[in-house]
């Protein structure tokens, strides 16, 4: 069984893997963030007062990496100002708010391909690579297992770069988190299909899917869902964390590094979701845009764990009452997983194109952790992922050295976590290294206005 | 609304339930196997010598930080490790204070000192026993038999290697459950791996360092016998020390060694080669002590310029010219210093020997036989009896004083324990068993204490008096001035210990003449024919 040097195994805790996705409930107001995505923030197309339809374009692409945005269902734009939307650093971003009417009425602008071919599996044949690109960009994909960034884009390969594979990651290494695991299993060709779009938009005849062997279900209807097409391989993988990574999960497959600073494209490989694939299937048979994705809605602090199939922009509460509210006393609400998710200080946050998973924990599991003085134990070492020293560049923080630190290479850190999960001495060494990458990249950019 | 207090924190947000104590207190638990060894082999007082030694460390770390103003953190197991690593590495017999002395070392000397917990340069028990071992080497070079072997004197398998004579060696089932000479912990190999197991199993060392470790004292031993293809000591030099006890427990302790696995080979490898040159050229039979110590030195700058590969990086920057140079430097002082220790060592060797066999001889006719009638060269007709030899596993040279044809008296050097090390004493005996005289040739006992051997008041007494007639044949050693019968002698007071050594030397002296006298008179009268 293939895996990498380094990485934890925190328990998996996948308490909503058997629970088939549901459609959520309507909200009657719905917080559409005009940037959901890594790059230029899309520009509004509406105004305050419009009637809009379910899959309506709302917001413009904001420049070559950036993404359409449009409505998630019908109704009245009654607002289009700064909202808190999920974030790391609790930023506002220019949203838009439809106040549904109930109906939710389809654009009719949104048409399947070719009325003959649209649901016929030689649709790949016929199809050029640009036009998937196209519908791609109109659709408003971006990369959804949390990294949101523009999938036309990714696609988009630069002149000189040789793309031999693209790997599909359903690895899910995250614990609690299970959108993708219930995708591969209820919608596994959906799945596939989207792949085969994406190697046809950028002429490659090798595809992987990777999945984790705590997703026994899931191997299997996507073993089923590819058995007729030889040129894609599934791989079952070991379970660790983070093999979800994309330059790991490139490492185990393949056996290629991406270098630091690096694309995986310049190794030769697109790594793209799942989920991300099945909305590729979606744009291009269908033409339908991005504007709903499936949520998992868990953690001890849920009443009722589920997989929700969510609008984009309903808020975070709405969604939580659907899963029987909160149990038990609530310290943490989290977008995303336990290991790099982010904590919300107000649930009225929108979900947006990549909020894969609501955790609550409680104060059973929030415990406050007093640092300890590091004892050399070496942990943080051994599970680096890109094998880093943590503790050095933690220490060097912590002492303001943030040029000694920069020889430690901090700005190759992912924040994945590993290093202050297994910490004895419950140092934050995550905090403590973004606190170095700050200060370095801050001094990298007064170097370069000079 | 329950959720209207939400905690904002920097992921991750959950964390594994490893923390300093629970690491701590399993390694505690791991050494309870070979503690339970220690107890059975060397009996219950080890128990009550564990518990003062603990006691202690535990004291000195909580009041250290009382007194420095810090937070008391006792409870999180890493003073108990170390008041048990240091009781583990004592000899079974010390006196009971004796681990209190060595707690405070280890704590207060080697850890609180440098700030405590996570700070400390050396391990906290290595320190503790180097400095029991320096002030108080006749404690600590004193060892018990474990229970169900009979001997007189007792020894480990090290100092027996080092000594030479090879017959007195256990065989090696016993030395790995530990039915040998040695300190409280490190005897049973098998009770250590039982804990070492565990160790590695939940990740709390890495076998990089003790595999390393031993794997290069067992190459190197082996390649010290490669001449004679003879590899029965590897296992020797594996489980008849503290090597065990050491590579799993000592040289994988977090503080103190590399936090690479890279690093901990390099630091394994380091302190097998010092420990072997210890063990062949140095002074003392065990060198794991201090192999780890040296290394433990070394272990920021292994930090520093050891470190993993980085993801997607082909050859590390970190890996330049610069630390090269560095390396290559440290490796050639490493050889120098060996080839200049083997050479010296060399050099000397011979003589030194020769010197003191000139000694030696120069007492027998100066000292020894001051008022024997002989009219021959006793040096010249100087003898050796096949299987007689000495602490050099060389044969032991035997001078024969004569009277015409006839030997009336003999004279030899004998080595013994002291308390602070070998006693190496010329004596004579007249064929009947009487003393002619001795001299004490050699001896590191404390100076103005135990040293009073040398004054002619003690040295002198033992003229005369007749081991022949003594009761069991031993001399008895008497207060002041109570001496009455020939075969007592009066000890010296405050010295009784080095009294008592040299009068057991001699007692063993006499019993190789008893068993040897009538193979001496034949070898004597043969080679005088000549």
């Amino acid at each position: 069984m293939k895996t990498f040097r380094g990485g934890v195994h925190p328990d998996c805790k996948k308490e909503s893997a058997d629970i088939k996705i549901e459609k959520a409930d309507l909200p009657p107001k719905l917080i559409i963030p005009l940037q959901q995505h890594i790059g230029a923030p899309a520009q509004p197309l509406v105004e305050v007062g419009d009637e809009v339809k379910k899959g309506q374009k709302i917001a413009e692409a904001g420049g070559f990496v950036s993404a359409n945005i449009h409505a998630s269902t019908s109704g009245k734009v009654i607002d289009i100002s700064e909202y808190l939307y999920p974030n790391t650093m609790g930023r506002k971003a220019l949203s838009a708010i439809i106040e549904s009417d109930g109906k939710d009425e389809q654009d009719e602008q949104i048409k399947p391909y070719e009325a003959k071919l649209f649901d016929s599996d030689d649709l790949v044949d016929h199809i050029e690579g640009q036009e998937i690109l196209d519908l791609i960009r109109e659709a408003g994909v971006v990369g959804m297992g949390g990294a949101t960034f523009p999938t036309d884009v990714k696609l988009n390969i630069p002149p000189g770069k040789e793309i031999d594979s693209i790997i599909l990651n359903g690895v899910e290494c995250e614990p609690y988190v299970t959108p993708d695991h219930r995708l591969m299993v209820e919608k596994p060709e959906k799945v596939v299909d989207g792949l085969r779009f994406m190697m046809k938009a950028i002429n490659v005849n090798r595809g992987f899917i990777g999945i984790e062997m705590n997703k026994p279900d899931a191997i299997e209807s996507i073993r089923k869902a590819t058995g007729k097409y030889s040129n894609i391989k599934v791989f079952p993988l070991k379970v660790k964390y983070p093999q979800g990574w994309e330059n790991i999960l490139i490492k185990v497959i393949l056996d290629r590094e991406v270098p630091p600073g690096s694309l995986p494209l310049d190794v030769g490989v697109v790594v793209a979701n799942v989920g991300t694939s099945a909305a590729v299937s979606d744009a291009v048979r269908h033409g339908y845009p991005l504007i709903e994705r499936v949520v998992s809605v868990t953690g001890s602090g849920i009443a009722e764990p589920r997989n929700l199939l969510v609008k984009i922009g309903t808020p975070f509460l709405h969604i939580i009452e659907q899963c029987g509210g909160f149990k038990g006393t609530v310290k943490k609400v989290i977008a995303g997983g336990p290991m790099m998710g982010f904590t919300m200080f107000d649930v009225n946050i929108p979900v947006i194109k990549g909020t894969t998973n609501i955790l609550a924990l409680t104060d059973q599991e929030v415990k406050e952790h007093e640092p300890k003085p590091c004892i050399r134990c070496g942990r943080c070492v051994n599970v680096c992922p890109v094998r880093l020293v943590p503790r050095m560049i933690a220490l060097l923080a912590k002492q303001d050295e943030f040029e000694k630190a920069e020889e430690y290479n901090p700005l190759d850190c992912k924040e994945c976590g590993c290093c202050a999960y297994i910490c004895p001495a419950k140092i934050p060494l995550v905090q403590l290294i973004q606190h170095a990458k700050a200060d370095i990249m801050a001094r990298q950019r007064a170097a370069k206005a000079k | 609304m329950e959720e209207s207090r939400l905690i904002v924190s920097v992921s991750p947000h959950i964390r594994h339930k490893d923390s300093i104590p629970r690491i701590m207190w399993t390694v505690a638990l791991t050494l309870v196997p070979a503690v339970l060894a220690g107890i059975y082999f060397f009996g219950p007082r080890v128990l009550l010598l564990l518990l003062i030694g603990i006691a202690s460390a535990v004291a000195t770390e909580a009041v250290l930080q009382k007194f420095m103003k810090k937070d008391i953190t006792v409870s999180d197991g890493s003073a108990v490790v170390t008041g048990m690593l240091l009781v583990m590495v004592l000899p079974p017999g010390v006196p009971l204070w004796l681990p209190v002395v060595g707690s405070f070392c280890s704590i207060a000397l080697a850890k609180a000192v440098f700030g405590g917990l996570g700070y400390n340069i050396f391990n906290p028990a290595l320190i503790g026993r180097a400095i029991l071992v320096a002030s108080f080497p006749r404690f600590m070079t004193t060892w018990l038999m474990p229970r169900g072997i009979d001997s007189t004197t007792a020894a480990t398998p090290l100092t027996i290697i080092k000594t030479g004579n090879l017959q007195g060696l256990p065989s090696i089932g016993n030395m790995f459950i530990g039915k040998i000479g040695g300190c409280i912990g490190e005897t049973s190999a098998l009770a250590l791996l039982i804990g070492a197991v565990f160790l590695l199993i939940r990740g709390y060392i890495i076998w990089h360092i003790p595999i390393s470790f031993v794997g290069t004292v067992a190459v190197i031993t082996g390649l010290s016998q490669i001449g004679e293809w003879n590899f029965a000591m590897i296992p020797y030099h594996i489980f008849g020390g503290g090597l065990i006890l050491g590579a799993f427990y000592m040289a994988t302790d977090m503080v103190t060694t590399p936090v690479t696995k890279k690093g901990g080979v390099i630091f394994g490898i380091g302190a097998g080669i010092i420990t072997c040159v210890i063990r062949y050229w140095g002074g003392y039979p065990e060198g794991v002590c201090y192999s780890i110590l040296i290394m433990n030195a070394f272990t920021p700058l292994i930090d520093k310029y050891v470190r993993p590969r980085r993801f997607g990086v082909v050859r590390d920057n970190v890996f330049n010219l610069k630390t090269v140079l560095i390396i290559v430097a440290l490796t050639i002082t490493c050889i120098i210093s060996a080839f200049a220790l083997t050479m010296v060592n060399n050099a000397t060797k011979e003589r030194i020997a020769e010197q003191k066999l000139f000694a030696q001889l120069r007492s027998v006719s100066e000292a020894v036989f001051r008022d024997v009638d002989f009219d021959n060269d006793p040096i010249k007709d100087s003898i050796t009896i096949p299987d007689l030899v000495d602490e050099d596993n060389n044969p032991k040279l035997i001078s024969i004083g004569k009277r015409g044809d006839e030997v009336i008296a003999v004279a030899f050097k004998h080595t013994g324990e002291g308390y602070g090390g070998l006693i190496s004493i010329m004596i004579g005996l007249d064929m009947d068993g009487k003393i002619t005289g001795i001299k004490i040739l050699e001896h590191s006992e404390s100076p103005g204490i135990g040293s009073k051997i040398e004054n002619p008041e003690f040295s002198n007494q033992f003229k005369g008096k007749h081991l022949g007639e003594a009761p069991d044949d031993e001399l008895e050693v008497m207060e002041e001035g109570e001496a009455e019968e020939s075969w007592q002698i009066e000890g010296i007071t405050g010295a009784t210990i080095s009294s008592y050594a040299v009068t057991e030397i001699l007692n063993e002296a006499f019993m190789i003449f008893d068993e040897y006298k009538d193979q001496i008179l034949e070898k004597a009268a043969s080679e005088g024919g000549e």
